[in-house]
Parts: structure tokens; C-alpha cells; sequence
């Protein structure tokens, strides 16, 4: 779904992000993995925001992480502007830093508390040799005031500010190096209802003014739909379908999509006690232990007696341009497959 | 007469650095088997007010400044902490946000939930051991006779959360306060616990309190819902009135600023301006003027009071109500029911 | 007006405060703090002072040589005199210098190899971080006192030696601590952010995480400062220390007299009490330093 000439930022191809579980007295032995993210392929274009949703557990954080190559790869391909950074050196990775940055999600541990903002921000200027003393103290006031916080910010520490203020802070530190990409972890997740709007505009409007890529986790269905270009849905460690943020909404293709769309609660009383929620039973299953085939499959109200259990679905392309990872979407599209009875819940009178 | 009445409550916590007025004046009634919703961001004073109704507010800090908390008769707010302790937990259960630190981590969950059953039951060691299975069942746990046995830290976050609620809902309590009970919840286990919590007080005849910041979560689930900012309620009405016609400027804020799932895409979000109060100053007039597009010199000066507007059972805080022209109206783009397969 | 402005004005114009700043303000109205401040400062007072403050030379014999019965306190004499007919008081006085830098010394010592040990174990992980403290926990499996014996009979009799192996038994606990800190700031989202901006490993270290993992190391440095002249004290007691008899070192003076408690208690009582009180102090300090550092173990 890229445009005319518009061109390819980021490609990740089967990653796969495995985290050893070690046990032992003396010495620690391999003994499993955490399959944190276990084959995850996507694209974004210059330009676009690609969102990533999924519940926790998902691997959606790791990914974005592993992209920036704070987690090692165990396998696969990320290819940034053309080049494999997969198994960069972390020498040679420094280098690209400036390319590519993060919002973090948590305002209140993601900023030094020892530093005070004026060097947080300048830090990456100093580090890459780009700017340096009052240069680089000026340089910290001018995103300060792009990210519309005042410029005497910088003689001040973190703890001082709101947490919608640390997150602005972090967003100035993010724009410092001019990245072409800016991967936002759940970046207003932890803000209040009023704030993270102004904080969505403000990421909207840099997105603009400096022709930003974003990669957009969150958990905020409602968020990233709004933001997105395109999203991405992850369900224990893999991507079940990716589709245009409208077409997302209005018609989900796999069952998982179908049950977190249900499960939203929406701001208005009367659609609340009509609607028909799918109500998923039990617990996400651990990531150390997924279950075999469709990954989805103990949880799905639409599971099937064959293949689903036994055979991992692909992520393949449908006929109305969705991505989803399901044996029998067309069928469940058609209305050739039900819920079973345990899936479904009828609607309460609030 | 009101199973629950408050009047005029209010809170302050006083500290070395400031003084914050944390709750000022709120007041409310609610029905047995009724359902509220309180409704407010970080700050507002929503969870303060429900632990100073049960007595327990952080000491020496949190004080009761004025006000009653009148239940079944009785002010709580006045009778001694010995009392007190028979109606927490008993006919008055709350349960937190998070469930990991309001469960012992070191004592197994069956021990926890019939330590409650003795203590307010009366009840023999035996049948609080059943009691409590049943329990365990009745919230959705599976395998509840093996899971007893088990330790806080060998449940998921749902399951922890579904344990706190069977060991609140054990003495038949009267009254459920619920503190965001869902927020820290991925939001299909939000579903399923939103969805306990109806069935219980449908089954119970218990009425709950519903504290959240997501507008969502009452929309689906109370009766009632009374918004509050700065430590004061500034709207109170039925759910259906609060969405329908927002009539205080920080309600309609609140819902415009919420992106919404079911509605087209718009181009900007609408924040409202400027940031949350600073509780530690006194507020003169409004605490909602600074930010508020509709403020008055009025509006500054003078304080609002609740009153009636649209109905009897509809009152704001307000000299500037929202008028009808800006009521919002919502484009829904497709409603579930339609995205989904029929059956 | 726009949100830039409404928050300039919501940062009151005051001047920035630090977390050190912050802790610093806490510690000041911290009452029994500054009980230990003043104590210590007394201390140092003494120690610094000791020639103008003491009234005879600490080896200087101004009375009799009256084994059997040393003269208590007089007015000439405000702790009286000693076996060896020595002014106690100076004695005493001239004894806070050597408490003063056996503490500094030997928690030194301690502090620069137990951090470098902590440091690399803690940034580097891997069999770096498990040898180093299989090692730390050997050493931590012998008693203290015990293992500074061992280490003195090792080195030799003299001050020195005593608080090189007083220093080494602080090691461990000092590599433990800082090890896990480290452990615990180097997960934290800020660490990663700095990763993620480009930081090399040295300019991590020193300046992110480092200054967020000191906390609870400088809190043990003042109470291994009080072990350690307790420790000093006992290995001078137990005839371990300097091998001058006339070494004004208050264990020493306790061990010299223990035998004379009933007859002259003085000789007991005053090295004794000023053992207590500079050990009392350094505690307060070092109980201050942990409430103002983190707020929250405050009640």
C-alpha cells in the first residue's frame, strides 16, 4: 500500500526476538526461551505512521526496541533505508542512532532524574559532535519550544514537571538528531484523558513540520486508529493482520481483531447496551509456552477442528487488501463459520 | 431513604510543603442496587473521597474536614474505628487498581478469602474452605478447588483481579467501591471484568461505585455517572443524560478530546487548553475557568454550586452551562453489531 | 493562551531544584541527623584541634607511675590519669585522630575497590559479574572480625596494616551494593533511552547510571565507617594493633584496662563512651542519608 515514489523507511522481515530463560545452582543453563516476538514481518513508508496494537504480552514494545537494536535480533532482517541493521555492530549502530529515535512510555523513568533537561536534551548534539557548550544549550531551547514547553526549561530536573511535560521533554529529546524515523512506545499511555490529546496533536504537527516516520505502539485502540496510516495487530509475538486504519475498523478480518474491537468500550450509553460483545475466555497464554498452530486458537470463537491447532496460518493477502493470519477468513467473512456459544455474550441493560 | 448518603464531604492532606485540599464538599446518594460512576482524571480527588468514606485515608496526612457519610443510618464518618472495622469489608468492599499490592503475597488466596469469612461471618473453617471455592467459581475462576491452594503471584493480572473480587463480594457486602479496577487490565480482560461486575450486582442486588478516569467504562456500566474535577463534583446525572447533553464545559471537553472508535476520523483531536489544577492553591471562583472556553468574569469570582438543568435528576456546577448549539453530535461511521458476522 | 505559556507560568519562578538539592532539604530538617552531624563535627572538631585542645602530650607522664590505683578525675585531670600516669583526657582527645582515620582510611580503601569490583560486575554481567562475585561471597562468608584477623596475622602487627585488612572486609559489601544497583538502573527506561540516543558504554556508566546507583552505597560508607572503628577498636583490644604500647587508640585503651575495671572504671568508661558516641553519630548520619535520599522510608 506505498504511494507513487513514496519510498520504503523500514522492512522487517521474519523477526524473531527469543529471550533465553536461564536456570541453575552454580551455573545458569539455557533450560527455554520467551518467544517474545516469533516471526514478525512489516513495512512502513517514508512518511506514514504505522501503528502496532495488541494487548500485553504481545511482543509489540520488543519489537520496536529490536528495531532500534536495544534487544539483539535472534533472527531475521530489519532493513532501515536500505540496509540490514540486524546484526550491525553496536560501533557502527551509534552511527545511525541519529536516524532513528524513541518516545518511551513511562515520563516518570525514561528522563535521568539527575540530569537536568538543558543537558538531557543536548546530550545526543554532544555525543555526535553536532553541537557543543552554547550551541547545543541553544539548540536544547529550540526544540523545547518546538515541543511547546518554555526555554527555561533547561536549567530544571524531571521531577518538576507533569508527566505530560516529561513526555514532551522526551519528545524534544527524541527530534534532536533530526531522525527520519520515531518509534513512540505507548507514548500516551500514562497521560491523562485531556493531555494525551494535546499530546496527539503535538506528535501530528512534528510529523508535518519535519516529515517524520512514525511506528505508533499502543494498547489505545481509539488512539491509534486515530494517528495511524496503517495498523498492525500482534497477538503473542506475531502479527494476525494489518490493514488501513478505516478498513481495520469497520471490517476485522481475523477473530482476534474481531474480539479487541468488541471489547472497547465506547463512550456513549446507548451503543454500550446494544451492542454485542465477544468476551474472550481465559488468559493469554505464556509466551515461554505458545500454543502450537495458530497461535490464537485456544482463546478463538471461531476455531475450526482442523488446521487450527495444528498448522501456523500465514499471514496472507485477502481479497479487500487486509493482511490477517487465519486458516478460514474468507469463510468467517462469508458467514459460512459461527461463534461458538461460548464465545459470545449478550448485550446488558447498564 | 438512600442506602448510601454523602453530604458535603471534604478532605485535605496536610504536609510539611502544602496543604492540598484533596475533596471539596462532594455529595452524593445512592440507591441499593444502584450503580455510580465517578468519572476524573489524576488528581481530581475520586479515590480520596471513597478512602475517607471507609476511614482509611493515609494518617497523619489525610484529614476529614467536614462532612457525613450517612449509611444505613449510621455516620460513618463519626462512630469509632471499632464499628468502623465491622462495615469495611463487610457491608462496605472496595477493591484497588492494583490487585498485587492489596493481596498478601505471602499467604495463599484460600487462606486470605476465608480469613475474611471468619473474621466477619462467624463462620467454621470448614464451611468458609467451601465458601471460598464457591466463591472462586462464582468469579469465573476455573479449577477453583486446586487454585485455592495457590499464592497471589501464580495469577495473572485478571485472575488477581477476579480473586480481589470474590474476597470483596464474600461478606455480601451492600456496597461495592471500585477504584480503576480495569485500567492497569489489557482491555479484553477489561471486558470480562466489567462484565463480573454487572452480573453481580444484577445478582446481588449490591450497588457499586465505579471510580475511572475512561468515559467507556461507565458509558457501559452505571446508572449514573457525576463528573469530578478539582476536588468537586461538577456534573451529576443518569449516563444516558451525562452523554447525551453534557451541560458542564469539562464534561463536553472531556468527551471531545476522547478519540472515538465507532466515529469518523477526525482531523485534530480537541484538547482542552491548559493543564490540570495545582491542588494546593485556594481556588477563587470556578476551578474549570482557567481552561474553559465559556468563563465569565462570573465565573472567576464566584463559585458554582450543583443545580438542576434539563431534569430534576441532571444538575451542573455551572454559570455558563454548555448551550444546545454545542452539544456534541457524533457521526457514527459503524457500530459493532454491523462489523460483525451475523449469527 | 497556549499551553506554552500556561505551564511557564505553572513553574514557579523558584530556583531548580535537584534530586541532591531535594535530599539536601530533607536531611537539614531531619532532627537525629543532625544530631549525628553535630556529634561527628565535634569529632573532627577534636581530632583536628587535639594540640590546643589537649591539655599534655598523649605519651606525656605527668603523675606517678601508680599502676595498682590511677588517679580518677579531678579538675586537674578531667578524666583522670592512666596506668602509666598519662593524662586520660589527653589521651583521649589525641585517640579521635587515629577513630577519625582509621573510619576515613579504611572505608576508602573499601569504597574504591569494592566500586570498581561492583561497577564491572554490575555493567558487565556475564562470567565477569560471576567471578567476581563467587570471590565477593567467599569473602563474605567469613566473619568480619574474623576474617580481619586473618588478614592482619597475614600483613603483620601496626595501624596500617589493621585498617588495610578492616578496608578489605567493607569490599564485598561495598562491590555487593553497588552491583545491584547498577543491575537495577541499568534496566530502567531512562538507561535505555540514553542507549538509544547514542551513549557509549563509559559515558553511560559515569554519568547515567552511576549517579542513580550511589544512593544506597554512600549510606554504607558512613555505617562502615562506624564498623570500622569498632572493628579497629576490637582488633586492638584483642592485641592486634599497633605494637607501641603508648599508641593512643581508645580499643587499645580498653584493652590495656580491662582488667582494671573495678579500680580505675575511668580508664574503661571514657575510651569506651567515646567509641559509642563517634559509632552513634556515623549511625544517625547514615539513617538520615537513607530517609532523606528516599522519601518514601519515611513514616
Amino acid at each position: 500500500m506505498t504511494g507513487e515514489g513514496a519510498s520504503e523507511l523500514l522492512r522487517v522481515e521474519d523477526l524473531k526476538v527469543y529471550f533465553p530463560i536461564k536456570s541453575g545452582l552454580v551455573i545458569d543453563r539455557h533450560v527455554g526461551d520467551v518467544k517474545a516476538v516469533d516471526g514478525v514481518t512489516f513495512d512502513i513508508t517514508k512518511g506514514e505512521t504505522l501503528g502496532l496494537v495488541g494487548e500485553s504480552g504481545c511482543g509489540k514494545t520488543t519489537v520496536g526496541r529490536t528495531i532500534l537494536r536495544l534487544y539483539d535480533p535472534t533472527e531475521g532482517r530489519i532493513i532501515f533505508e536500505g540496509d540490514d541493521i540486524a546484526r550491525l555492530a553496536q560501533r557502527e549502530m551509534r552511527k545511525l542512532r541519529g536516524r532513528m529515535q524513541m518516545v518511551f512510555q513511562d515520563p516518570y523513568s525514561s528522563l535521568n532524574p539527575r540530569q537536568n533537561v538543558g543537558n538531557l536534551i543536548a546530550e545526543p548534539l554532544k555525543i555526535h559532535g553536532i553541537a557543543s557548550g552554547d550551541d547545543a544549550r541553544r539548540r536544547a531551547e529550540e526544540l523545547l519550544d518546538i515541543v511547546g514547553l518554555p526555554k527555561a526549561s533547561t536549567a530544571r530536573y524531571p521531577h518538576e514537571f507533569s508527566g505530560g511535560q516529561r513526555q514532551r521533554i522526551g519528545l524534544a529529546r527524541a527530534l534532536a538528531l533530526n531522525p527520519d524515523l520515531i518509534v513512540a512506545d505507548e507514548p500516551v499511555s500514562a497521560l491523562d484523558v485531556s493531555i494525551q490529546a494535546q499530546m496527539v496533536n503535538l506528535l501530528e504537527e512534528l510529523q508535518e513540520e519535519f516529515d517524520l516516520t512514525y511506528l505508533f505502539i499502543a494498547h489505545d485502540l481509539a488512539v491509534v486508529r486515530h494517528i495511524s496510516d496503517r495498523i498492525a495487530v500482534m497477538y503473542l509475538g506475531r502479527i494476525v493482520e494489518v490493514a488501513s486504519a478505516d478498513e481495520l475498523y469497520a471490517s476485522p478480518r481475523h477473530p482476534y481483531t474481531i474480539a479487541l474491537l468488541s471489547a472497547v468500550p465506547i463512550p456513549d450509553p446507548e451503543i454500550e447496551s446494544s451492542r454485542e460483545r465477544i468476551l474472550l475466555k481465559g488468559d493469554l497464554p505464556s509466551p515461554a509456552n505458545p500454543p502450537p498452530g495458530c497461535r490464537f486458537h485456544t482463546r478463538c470463537p471461531f476455531r475450526q477442528p482442523e488446521r487450527c491447532d495444528t498448522e501456523v496460518p500465514e499471514l496472507r493477502l485477502l481479497s479487500d487488501g487486509h493482511l490477517a493470519a487465519c486458516h478460514y477468513a474468507e469463510e468467517i467473512k462469508a458467514g459460512k463459520i459461527t461463534m461458538h456459544d461460548s464465545g459470545e455474550v449478550p448485550a446488558h441493560s447498564a | 431513604m438512600a442506602l448510601l448518603s454523602v453530604k458535603d464531604l471534604s478532605v485535605k492532606f496536610v504536609t510539611r510543603k502544602a496543604t492540598v485540599r484533596a475533596v471539596n464538599g462532594i455529595s452524593f446518594d445512592l440507591e441499593a442496587g444502584g450503580t455510580l460512576g465517578i468519572v476524573g482524571e489524576s488528581g481530581c480527588g475520586k479515590s480520596v473521597s471513597s478512602l475517607a468514606m471507609l476511614g482509611i485515608l493515609p494518617k497523619p496526612a489525610g484529614r476529614v474536614m467536614r462532612g457525613e457519610v450517612n449509611f444505613d443510618g449510621v455516620d460513618l464518618l463519626k462512630i469509632p474505628d471499632s464499628q468502623l472495622r465491622q462495615v469495611r469489608g463487610k457491608d462496605i468492599a472496595m477493591i484497588f487498581q492494583d490487585p498485587m499490592t492489596s493481596l498478601n503475597p505471602v499467604l495463599t488466596i484460600g487462606r486470605q478469602i476465608t480469613e475474611s469469612l471468619r473474621k466477619h461471618l462467624d463462620m467454621s473453617k470448614d464451611d468458609a474452605k467451601k465458601e471460598s471455592i464457591s466463591l472462586l467459581g462464582r468469579v469465573g475462576i476455573p479449577a477453583a478447588e486446586d487454585r485455592i491452594k495457590d499464592f497471589p503471584h501464580q495469577f495473572s493480572g485478571g485472575m488477581r483481579q477476579r480473586v480481589m473480587i470474590a474476597m470483596a463480594i464474600s461478606c455480601r457486602p451492600k456496597i461495592l467501591i471500585a477504584d480503576e479496577p480495569t485500567t492497569a487490565l489489557d482491555v479484553t480482560i477489561q471486558a470480562q471484568i466489567l462484565d463480573l461486575l454487572k452480573h453481580l450486582v444484577a445478582e446481588e442486588n449490591m450497588a457499586l461505585i465505579l471510580i475511572t478516569h475512561d468515559l467507556g467504562v461507565v458509558a457501559g456500566t452505571c446508572e449514573r455517572t457525576n463528573v469530578m474535577y478539582a476536588g468537586r463534583f461538577v456534573e451529576s446525572a443518569t449516563t444516558s443524560s451525562l452523554f447525551a447533553r453534557p451541560r458542564h464545559p469539562y464534561t463536553l471537553g472531556l468527551l471531545k478530546s476522547v478519540p472515538r472508535l465507532d466515529a469518523a476520523r477526525k482531523e485534530k483531536l480537541e484538547p482542552i487548553g491548559g493543564t490540570p489544577l495545582s491542588m494546593t492553591q485556594d481556588i477563587e471562583g470556578c476551578a474549570f475557568a482557567p481552561r474553559c472556553i465559556y468563563a465569565t468574569d462570573k465565573s472567576r469570582e464566584e463559585t458554582p454550586e450543583l443545580a438542576r438543568i434539563d431534569s430534576d435528576d441532571h444538575l451542573v456546577a455551572c454559570w455558563n452551562p454548555v448551550p444546545d448549539e454545542d452539544l456534541p453530535h457524533v457521526e457514527v461511521v459503524a457500530t459493532q453489531a454491523e462489523g460483525r458476522t451475523a449469527r | 493562551m497556549s499551553i506554552a505559556e500556561a505551564e511557564a507560568k505553572e513553574l514557579r519562578l523558584e530556583r531548580p531544584s535537584s534530586l541532591g538539592r531535594d535530599a539536601l532539604e530533607r536531611f537539614r530538617h531531619n532532627k537525629s541527623a543532625l544530631v549525628g552531624v553535630a556529634v561527628i563535627l565535634l569529632l573532627i572538631l577534636v581530632a583536628i584541634f587535639a594540640p590546643l585542645i589537649a591539655p599534655y602530650g598523649p605519651r606525656e607522664q605527668v603523675g606517678g607511675l601508680d599502676s595498682s590505683d590511677p588517679a580518677g578525675p579531678s579538675s586537674e585531670h578531667l578524666m583522670g590519669l592512666d596506668e602509666q600516669g598519662r593524662d586520660e583526657f589527653s589521651r583521649v582527645v589525641y585517640g579521635a585522630r587515629l577513630s577519625l582515620l582509621v573510619g576515613l582510611v579504611s572505608v576508602t580503601f573499601g569504597l574504591t575497590f569494592g566500586l570498581i569490583l561492583g561497577a564491572l560486575a554490575g555493567y558487565f554481567g556475564g562470567w565477569v559479574d560471576t567471578t567476581i562475585m563467587r570471590i565477593m561471597d567467599i569473602m563474605l562468608s567469613i566473619p568480619g572480625l574474623l576474617l580481619a584477623i586473618g588478614l592482619v596475622t597475614l600483613l603483620g602487627r601496626g595501624l596500617i596494616q589493621i585498617m588495610c585488612a578492616v578496608g578489605i572486609t567493607t569490599v564485598p559489601i561495598f562491590a555487593r551494593l553497588l552491583r545491584g544497583a547498577i543491575l537495577a538502573q541499568r534496566e530502567s527506561d531512562y538507561v535505555l533511552a540514553a542507549r538509544s540516543v547514542g551513549v557509549p558504554g563509559g559515558r553511560l556508566l559515569m554519568i547515567h547510571i552511576l549517579p542513580n546507583a550511589l544512593a544506597p552505597v554512600i549510606v554504607q560508607a558512613t555505617l562502615a565507617m562506624a564498623t570500622a572503628i569498632i572493628d579497629v577498636a576490637g582488633l586492638s583490644f584483642l592485641g592486634l594493633g599497633p605494637a607501641d604500647p603508648s599508641f593512643p587508640e581508645w580499643g587499645k585503651m580498653l584493652a590495656d584496662n580491662a582488667s582494671r575495671l573495678e579500680r580505675a572504671a575511668h580508664l574503661v568508661i571514657f575510651p569506651g563512651a567515646a567509641v559509642v558516641i563517634s559509632v552513634l553519630g556515623l549511625n544517625l548520619i547514615g539513617d538520615g542519608l537513607r530517609e532523606s535520599i528516599d522519601p518514601k522510608l519515611r513514616s
